[in-house]
């Protein structure tokens, strides 16, 4: 009997099998977005926002669905492996650049089909309001005849990358401090000089003075912080920015990118999108697949190239 | 089992879980000698540190433990050895729930249930197939609702419903 | 007093007044079923309030944060499966209570417990939130790197027959959190190349696993103990107004820990239920009896985990910091309504706060309502047949452990944890250091090697700080009393 059980459930284990519907028109159903990040967070709304408006036009819902873990490589090596059948599409952030080049993903970043770029958000450089620095270039003065303690999301972080291709820009070198989740409690707290850090999470702080946003890195001034300069009005852009789109496994069917650009593409001018966008201090700007991927390859190159001068693409070599 | 032989087990369970954490402690230190040593990139602590900390902790209290184990210290009562029986069972459950997990993925959610649900049921020690089918589809269809349909849980779907 | 009484107002409009009962119903309910979680509750809700009036939204949040910390003691008592982190350590003594026939009392103190807890924090929240805020913003990674190595003293606690066992499933536990990206260096650590591996050990699918599989094991075949019948009339289930009067000191500190490991970011609810725990043991005239059924084992850790809710949301209204999961989530919420909370949002949004304490408010007395009118139906769950009750709780363990993430990984990892947790409860190796230590593994090496960094490499910075101080002092009181005890007991005649 025991045996009889043991056989059956391994049986069971065993037993599958699959049967993928081929589809005729694109599209037929319902299509799926991973988010690589946490429900609520910053990527999750911008995502969510920009899949209902998209829905409109694409007849189909769009369902996001979050895959979060390791900085977003489980969310993007779940949109690598899955059908290219344009069902299954990934909202994609600059960190599947950082990814690729640190070697956390066993490819790089040719290793999906870019359809459209949505947004872009900015890096800001934050201090607190009692801070001595005023500006970008007191902070950057400061930092040249003392070491500043400097903090990001993380080692190989967009945030960090930021911070570290400016000091490059300007000519300072700095105290990284991989302060994680602990970032803004740790500005607060005195326990570093500086903070490298997405706007939306320091805007509140900002706006009551407990906290300084002294200049960001983005393309141009956005409305929600008019005031706050920008990396290149004081001559040191670094020249990459963090952007989210859209991006589907290689190989998805060309009828079924240019029905997704068609939808973004119209969800890119929906009045909630460009709403939200003011209200979380992001910025829309839409690129097509005609120029997106070329868009990709040239950030990927600039990000590479930092990544190699702070020898962070060498750690995972080892094995 | 006479007494002589209890004694055996006894001993053989005592140096059982030992001799694994042995085995897990050589396997874990192997594999933190692949990873950078000395100090890190960001600061004084490399990542290797703590795996090693940790590793000596677990070296230093297993060594503790085979010395309590042999002077006999508070263990008499503890169970040292298990019921081939209560193994089975374990190892056939936890099939059952990985077979569920892997067809879950082809034949989509309500099915899946449907199946593990019913041969658990029955190996639980319910033959009734009366109460086992209808609860089994009530079941598969409630769940089913509930998560996919109102809470939108991206569970796999399937030709059932 | 007067935004207070137009917050209650605004929270008790009919459109938030369902939102509330809704979400305390589901946090109950999702607490409660073995395998679902809050956290995956308010994951699941959120896309929800995109769609909602802000008002509303939170009622529906709080109202499911706050049934959930209720509803986590649900299971714990009865089957013996925390529902949620937060309910751990209340099945130590939750569940003999209830195999002596006193489940009713339990659930009964439990309840009772983690009301008395919410509605401390929140007197905390509206009294003294921005100077609570304030201090929090005294832990930095030393003073946490202190705490949470304290936390994980008292793994030495959890021994039942033997120190060395708990402490080797304690250091077994620290092994499994150093898997995946290194929190300094991001670099992968034990992931063989497979991408998954590099999220880590995520604690809920583990907690799934060790606390549920094995009594699915033995409740499936059969093996479980059968409970004394008792009596389902509510006056027999509810504990007397003298019990509760007898519980005011462990209710009053555990609601003081409770709220103040709610204001640090990264501790967690289940740190706020072993700390208070540990306190009411210690400071107990009579701590052998704990672990066997003590009412003040019950109320600890329900009294802190909902003292926990408020406590974690001061930072996160405050600051716009969230303490644990469920506020990061409501963080979301409430920017996508355009509310960016932070030191403005009192000044800018006042009426708005007012109804989100409003809402807390409400949310704790229909939590306690539903639980209470729910009791009985709660209890009868002890009369399905094991033969149906345990597949189907295993089916929500799947499903629990796969929501969180959407990641069939994680099932597998619930699944490998849950033998891993029955063979060591075979051999006598308690589970609980093994969870507490995967939970807090992470938060101690990140902010122990955080420190050395914004030290220069001094490891002077831990005894520098008096808050990291205090706790370094406790940590090593509390060692040696333990050893004491313990060779105490190694002398007694006949033991050796």
């Amino acid at each position: 009997m025991k045996k009889f059980l043991l056989v059956f459930a391994l049986a069971f284990v065993v037993a599958a099998v699959s049967a993928a519907p081929v589809s005729a028109a694109y599209p037929t159903k319902p299509v799926e977005m991973t988010i690589t990040f946490k429900a609520g967070g910053a990527a999750d709304i911008s995502g969510r926002t920009v899949a209902k408006a998209a829905e409109k036009v694409f007849g189909q819902p769009i369902v996001a669905v979050n895959r979060p873990g390791a900085g977003g490589t489980i969310g993007f090596a779940y949109v690598k492996t899955a059908p290219a059948d344009g069902y299954k599409i990934g909202w994609l952030s600059a960190s599947i650049l950082t990814g690729t080049t640190m070697g956390r993903l066993p490819y790089d970043y040719r290793a999906w089909d870019y359809v459209s770029r949505l947004v872009f958000e900015g890096t800001a450089i934050v201090v607190r309001g009692d801070s001595p620095y005023k500006s970008l270039p007191d902070l950057v003065k400061a930092a040249k005849s003392k070491t500043l303690k400097i903090g990001s999301a993380g080692s190989g972080s967009f945030t960090r990358l930021t911070a570290s291709a400016l000091s490059q820009k300007a000519g300072f070198k700095f105290r990284h401090v991989p302060l994680g989740k602990r970032r803004v409690p740790s500005l607060l707290g005195g326990e570093v000089d500086a903070i490298s850090v997405h706007p939306p999470e320091v805007l509140a702080l900002h706006k009551a003075g407990k906290v300084r946003m002294l200049a960001v890195s983005f393309p141009k001034r956005h409305p929600a912080y008019p005031k706050v300069p920008l990396f290149s009005e004081h001559g040191w852009d670094v020249g990459f920015y963090q952007f989210r789109g859209l991006h589907v496994p290689k190989g998805t069917p060309k009828e079924a990118v240019q029905a997704l650009h068609k939808a973004f593409a119209a969800a890119a001018k929906d009045p909630k999108v460009l709403a939200t966008a003011e209200k979380r201090g992001f910025l829309v700007s839409y690129m097509g697949p005609d120029k997106f991927p070329a868009f990709v390859a040239e950030q990927n190159a600039l990000i590479k190239k930092i990544v190699v001068s702070l020898g962070l693409d060498k750690k995972k070599k080892k094995k | 089992m006479t007494e002589e032989s209890k004694k055996i087990s006894l001993s053989i369970g005592r140096l059982a879980v030992p001799i694994l954490l042995v085995v897990f402690y050589v396997w874990y230190g192997s594999l933190i000698l692949e990873l950078p040593q000395g100090p890190g990139e960001e600061g004084p602590l490399g990542p290797s540190f703590v795996p090693w900390l940790w590793a000596s902790l677990l070296i230093v209290l297993t060594v503790v433990e085979i010395a309590t184990g042999y002077l006999g210290k508070a263990q008499e009562n503890a169970h040292t050895s298990i019921e081939r029986k209560g193994v089975l069972e374990a190892l056939i459950l936890c099939l059952l729930l990985a077979g569920f997990a892997i067809l879950m993925q082809y034949v989509g959610f309500s099915a899946s249930v449907i199946a593990f649900l019913a041969v658990s049921i029955w190996w639980s020690g319910i033959r009734s197939w009366k109460i086992i089918i209808p609860y089994v589809v009530i079941f598969a269809l409630v769940v089913n609702y509930v998560f996919h349909h109102v809470l939108k849980v991206p569970l796999p779907q399937d030709w059932l419903f | 007093m007067n935004l207070l009484v137009d917050g209650l107002v605004q929270a008790l409009a009919w459109k938030p007044l369902l939102f509330a009962v809704l979400g305390s119903f589901m946090g109950i309910i999702f607490a409660a079923i073995p395998g679902l979680t809050v956290s995956m509750g308010i994951i699941l809700l959120l896309p929800f309030t995109f769609h909602m009036a802000s008002v509303t939204s939170m009622s529906l949040l709080v109202g499911v944060f706050v049934g959930g910390m209720t509803g986590g003691s649900i299971s714990s008592i009865l089957l013996n499966i925390p529902g949620n982190p937060a309910a751990i350590v209340t099945s130590l003594d939750g569940h003999p209570l209830a195999r002596k026939g006193r489940a009713g009392v339990a659930l009964g103190v439990a309840f009772f417990s983690s009301f008395l807890g919410g509605l401390f924090s929140l007197i905390c929240l509206i009294t003294i939130a921005p100077q609570l805020a304030e201090f929090a913003l005294n832990f930095g990674a030393p003073e946490l790197a202190a705490l949470v190595l304290l936390g994980l003293c008292l793994i030495c606690g959890f021994a039942q027959t033997s120190m060395s066992k708990a402490l080797i499933s304690g250091v077994l536990g620290l092994s499994f959190s150093t898997v995946g990206m290194d929190p300094i260096d991001s670099i992968p650590r034990f992931t063989f190349s497979v991408v998954q591996i590099q999220q880590g050990v995520s604690f809920l699918p583990v907690m799934i696993g060790l606390f549920a599989v094995p009594e699915i094991i033995s409740g499936m075949r059969g093996s479980a103990v059968s409970l004394p019948d008792f009596s389902t009339r509510l006056r027999d289930l509810l504990p007397s107004p003298g019990t509760l009067a007898g519980l005011w000191k462990t209710l009053a500190q555990s609601s003081l820990i409770g709220t103040t490991i709610g204001l640090l970011p990264g501790t967690g609810s289940a740190v706020a239920a072993v700390l208070s725990y540990n306190t009411a043991q210690r400071r107990s005239t009579d701590p052998e009896s704990f672990g066997k059924g003590k009412l003040e084992g019950v109320s600890a850790p329900e009294a802190a985990n909902s003292a926990m809710t408020g406590g974690a949301m001061i930072p996160m209204l405050t600051l716009g910091i969230p303490g644990d999961p469920v506020t990061a989530v409501m963080l979301g919420a409430l920017t996508i309504q355009g509310l960016a909370p932070g030191p403005l949002l009192f000044e800018s949004h006042g009426g708005f706060v007012f109804s989100i304490f409003g809402s807390f408010f409400i949310a704790l007395f229909l939590t306690i309502v539903i639980a209470l009118l729910g009791i009985r139906l709660f209890v009868q769950v002890l009369r399905v047949p094991p033969g149906l009750l345990f597949p189907s709780i295993a089916v929500f363990c799947v499903i629990g452990a796969f929501a969180l993430q959407n990641s069939f990984f994680d099932v597998f990892l619930m699944i490998g944890f849950g033998l891993l947790g029955y063979f060591m409860q075979k051999f006598d190796y308690p589970i609980m250091p093994l969870l507490l230590a995967i939970i807090l593994g992470p938060v101690f090496e990140k902010n122990a090697r955080m420190s050395l960094i914004l030290s220069d490499g001094d490891p002077g910075i831990f005894f520098r700080k008096p808050i990291s101080l205090v706790f370094l002092a406790l940590a090593l009181l509390y060692l040696i009393s333990v050893f004491l005890k313990r060779t105490s007991l190694f002398r007694k005649p006949g033991s050796a």
